[in-house]
């Protein structure tokens, strides 16, 4: 397989000279630190991988040297030469780009725009010379060995190809080190290996490539060079460069995981079954325009149904009709009273301007009010115990809610759900419980959703994380191309579902 | 604190911008603020002046406020403020007539002065949460936003006051409606003898009342505290099953109810009718006096003593320099403090786009 033997190529070359270098940064987030004295360095013409858990500092490590970020302490080095602006005009000068989990393309506009969007080459009147833009576009996408219609609308497009236009763009501004964001979160196993060629494409032709990733059998794959990063500190550094060029250990799945996780691995408790009653939650032929064409599934009582598909498949058109913001255009959902946790906690959970009280109680201030006024020591009692009873850090519910903690800002919307599930609701639906948050808040919040799903409620969880589906879920439904195309043992392997995902047959 | 220190440095723009103007007309800063001193808070004259002058910014202030809570801006405060005033001061007169007419059948009632407040009070508030109702359902139904549609109606409303007054609803040969009848009384009547001449009258403790009645629904009802969530988490405030829609025309409702309050002080305090062109200005002078006092009550309350001050100095000082001098103030004010607030929050740390 190509992969293999570029991979090996690229291993071989020597890594000299480092494209990125750190010293000292530090960075925190209003009194949280984020990363804490780094020093690294990342290789030239190199793919290398940035790992840590969620919430260990590795999106802000890169954003610094993206110019997104200023680091509060220390410096970063771009090819030697310190950076002394941290914008992204100055990043780009110095030819770092960096690929956002969340993609900066604009979706009313054509491919060919996004490319040159913020760089477009200037005929002497100002005008844009469209000819010259498709040109240079034209030879980023060579490059990457890309194919698309540079008149087709982005939003048209599906998610790997947008990606692959977002690698495209940062090659039309030559970048010499493109950082990709977690990549790999929204593809199937299939797209994330044709991610890869095209990305050992690129270092083969002399680009660096730094990947931020948790995804360890990916590292062990494909990477040449690892640091990991946990809790904002540099733990450890991995090179998989053949032998004789190797300047530090090489490392295993499990050496990886452990330095990520600062123990052997997580036990997985096992499952203990679960005895599903009647079903509670049903949708018959749902359909909401434009992405979600028909789903059907019935999630009976004391049983949790996991969804997986990657986005892009309907799963915010599906989150959307169960909890009544949008009504679809067909079919039928039953009951009304969902308890909800949408996917994006920053824009759909959380106010995150306000307190944690506020959030909390969201939505519910009418359980606390006495005539027409409030009764603010009743509503305060409300949210301590709610906040205690899911073992919120910290124990003020006052501080503002964007001051915490990724792990505990989604405690914060679980543990909103589950308190609408005590007080009657039949269903529980939740995307992407753990996206974000660090290994021990995870283990405390599932915790927290399985005994609420022992109570008799249905659970249904959305998740592009199958190893976080198969471990708690009871069966594993899959969303793919807007229609549920059926519900699956967990003990499938990653690439029969990821055939199910692309929509092909078992 | 972050909201006091974006007023301060507005105020500290204000007190150079004035230094400046006084140098530009060849006087002495010093001696001007002396003179200004003494026009306003030097003699109890200038004290009433400027709590008379007072009372309507601190309303306007609040009724701004409290929608902008919501990210809304009604700057529609001016066209609710005249027409309930228009509105109020034609009730007051038709119950005044009615009371002295022997033959009317309401005669008995309508001399029984709770009653007329009573009514007066009905109508200020109708009006006033009626033409907010307008930009509420708009915004509501339509997205409209409420900027473009409270300034249109703001000028509508003038074309309504106009046409009103014309019809028949002032006295022949003015533009003003028929004597009110039913006053508030002037301090200088109810024993504070030191405001003697001066137009501040009860109204004053009437708007006082009025602000903090606004900071205890902010702060204690369900609608008050969900309303700044709603600004700054919309969508996870629809999520969380909030309804938006009916709260942003709750909060236009409780602003136009405020601001309708905005002409009592004039109307029932000083003058006794209402008059075309009374409070002109007033909504945007409203809307500096929200943003300088950073959403507090007690805030709100210092603003409008501030801008009152220099309005009333600006008459003792038009003789120095021009007191449109003060509207630049004000202006500056205005400009400075949003600009500080904006700079406030670049400075801690978040990157800025290049």
């Amino acid at each position: 397989m190509y992969g293999v033997a570029g991979c090996a190529a690229a291993r071989a070359k020597r890594c000299w000279l480092d494209v990125i270098a750190f010293s000292g940064v530090k960075k925190s987030f209003a009194g949280a630190v984020a990363v804490d004295d780094v020093t690294v360095n990342l290789p030239d013409h190199a793919l290398s991988f940035v790992l840590g858990e969620n919430g260990a500092g590795k999106s802000t490590l890169l954003r610094c040297a993206a110019g997104l970020l200023r680091p509060d302490r220390g410096a970063v080095a771009i090819d030697g030469a310190e950076l002394t602006e941290f914008t992204p005009r100055e990043a780009t000068r110095r030819g770092v780009a960096m690929v956002e989990q969340h993609f900066s393309l604009i979706g009313d506009l054509t491919a060919i725009e996004n490319v040159v969007l913020g760089l477009e080459p200037s005929s002497p009147f100002g005008r844009i010379d469209w000819p010259l833009a498709r040109m240079k576009a034209k030879k980023a996408l060579d490059e990457l060995g890309f194919n698309v219609d540079l008149d087709s609308r982005v939003e048209r497009l599906d998610v790997g190809d947008k990606q692959r236009l977002e690698i495209a763009r940062a090659l039309y501004r030559d970048a010499r080190v493109i950082v990709l964001d977690e990549p790999t979160a929204v593809l199937t196993p299939q797209e994330t290996t044709s991610l890869y060629d095209a990305l050992l494409t690129l270092v083969s032709r002399g680009r660096s490539i730094v990947v931020v990733s948790h995804k360890l059998d990916e590292v062990v794959k494909y990477g040449a060079r690892a640091i990991v990063l946990r809790r904002g500190k540099l733990v450890k550094e991995f090179d998989f460069t053949s032998a004789p060029y190797r300047s530090l250990p090489v490392g295993s799945l499990a050496e990886l995981s452990s330095a990520m996780m600062g123990r052997e691995g997580a036990a997985t408790r096992p499952r203990i079954g679960r005895t599903a009653l009647g079903p509670v939650l049903c949708l018959s032929h749902v359909c909401v325009p434009p992405r979600l064409h028909d789903a059907t599934i019935e999630i009976r009582a004391g049983e949790i149904v996991g969804l997986a598909g990657v986005e892009g498949n309907g799963q915010q058109e599906l989150l959307e009709a169960i909890g009544g913001l949008t009504k679809p255009s067909s079919g039928t959902i039953a009951p009304s009273d969902v308890a909800m946790v949408y996917g994006d906690r920053n824009t759909e959970g959380l106010v995150m301007d306000a307190s944690v009280e506020d959030n909390l109680l969201l939505g519910d201030l009418g359980q606390s009010v006495v005539g027409i006024f409030i009764d603010e020591t009743d509503a305060r009692r409300r949210a301590e115990a709610i906040a205690t009873s899911s073992a919120i850090a910290p124990h003020d519910v006052t501080s503002s809610v964007g001051a915490l903690s990724g792990g505990n800002q989604q405690k914060v919307v679980v543990a909103r759900a589950l308190h609408e599930v005590e007080r009657g609701a039949k269903a529980l639906v939740i995307a992407h419980p753990t996206r974000g948050v660090d290994v021990e808040a995870a283990a405390s919040l599932w915790e927290q959703i399985e005994r609420a799903t022992e109570t008799g409620v249905a659970t249904l969880v959305l998740s592009a994380d199958l190893n976080e589906l198969r471990t708690h879920c009871d069966r594993i439904a899959i969303l793919s191309k807007g229609r549920i195309v059926g519900t699956y043992e967990p003990t499938l392997s990653d690439e029969e579902f990821g055939v199910l995902m692309l929509g092909g047959g078992t | 604190m972050k909201a006091i220190t974006a007023s301060l440095v507005g105020l500290c723009a204000a007190w150079l911008a004035f230094n400046l103007a006084a140098l530009a007309y060849g006087e002495s800063p010093l001696q001007l603020l002396v003179i200004l001193y003494r026009g306003t808070w030097g003699t109890w004259y200038g004290v009433g002046q400027v709590l008379y002058k007072a009372t309507p910014l601190m309303l306007a202030g609040a009724a701004v406020a409290f929608a902008l809570r919501a990210g809304l801006f009604n700057v529609g405060v001016e066209g609710q403020a005249a027409l309930a005033g228009l509105g109020s001061a034609a009730m007051a007169s038709w119950l005044m007539s009615v009371a002295q007419n022997r033959f009317h059948k309401l005669h008995f009632v309508a001399q029984f002065v709770p009653v007329q407040w009573l009514l007066i009070l009905a109508t200020t508030l109708t009006i006033g949460c009626g033409w907010a109702l307008i930009p509420a359902l708009l915004k509501a139904r339509f997205g409209a936003h409420e900027v473009v549609s409270t300034i249109v109606l703001n000028r509508i409303a003038d074309a309504i006051i106009g046409f009103s007054l014309a019809s028949g609803l002032a006295l022949r040969g003015t533009v003003r409606t028929d004597d009110v009848g039913v006053h508030l009384p002037r301090l200088s009547a109810i024993g504070l003898s030191a405001f003697r001449g001066s137009a501040v009258s009860v109204a004053l403790f009437v708007a006082a009342a009025i602000v903090l009645l606004a900071a205890f629904v902010r702060r204690r009802t369900v609608l008050g505290r969900e309303l700044p969530l709603i600004a700054s988490g919309l969508r996870a405030c629809e999520a969380a099953g909030i309804p938006i829609k009916r709260r942003i025309v709750q909060a236009m409702l409780v602003s136009g109810a405020i601001a309708a309050f905005v002409p009592l002080g004039a109307v029932f305090g000083f003058k006794g009718y209402y008059e075309l062109g009374l409070g002109a200005g007033v909504g945007f002078a409203g809307i500096a006096v929200a943003i300088l006092g950073a959403g507090h009550p007690m805030g709100l309350v210092v603003a409008a003593l501030v801008l009152a001050t220099l309005e009333q100095g600006g008459l003792s000082l038009n003789g120095r320099i021009p007191m449109e001098v003060m509207e630049v103030l004000r202006a500056i004010i205005i400009i400075v403090v949003a600009w500080a607030s904006g700079a406030l929050k670049r400075a801690l740390g978040v990157a800025v786009p290049a």
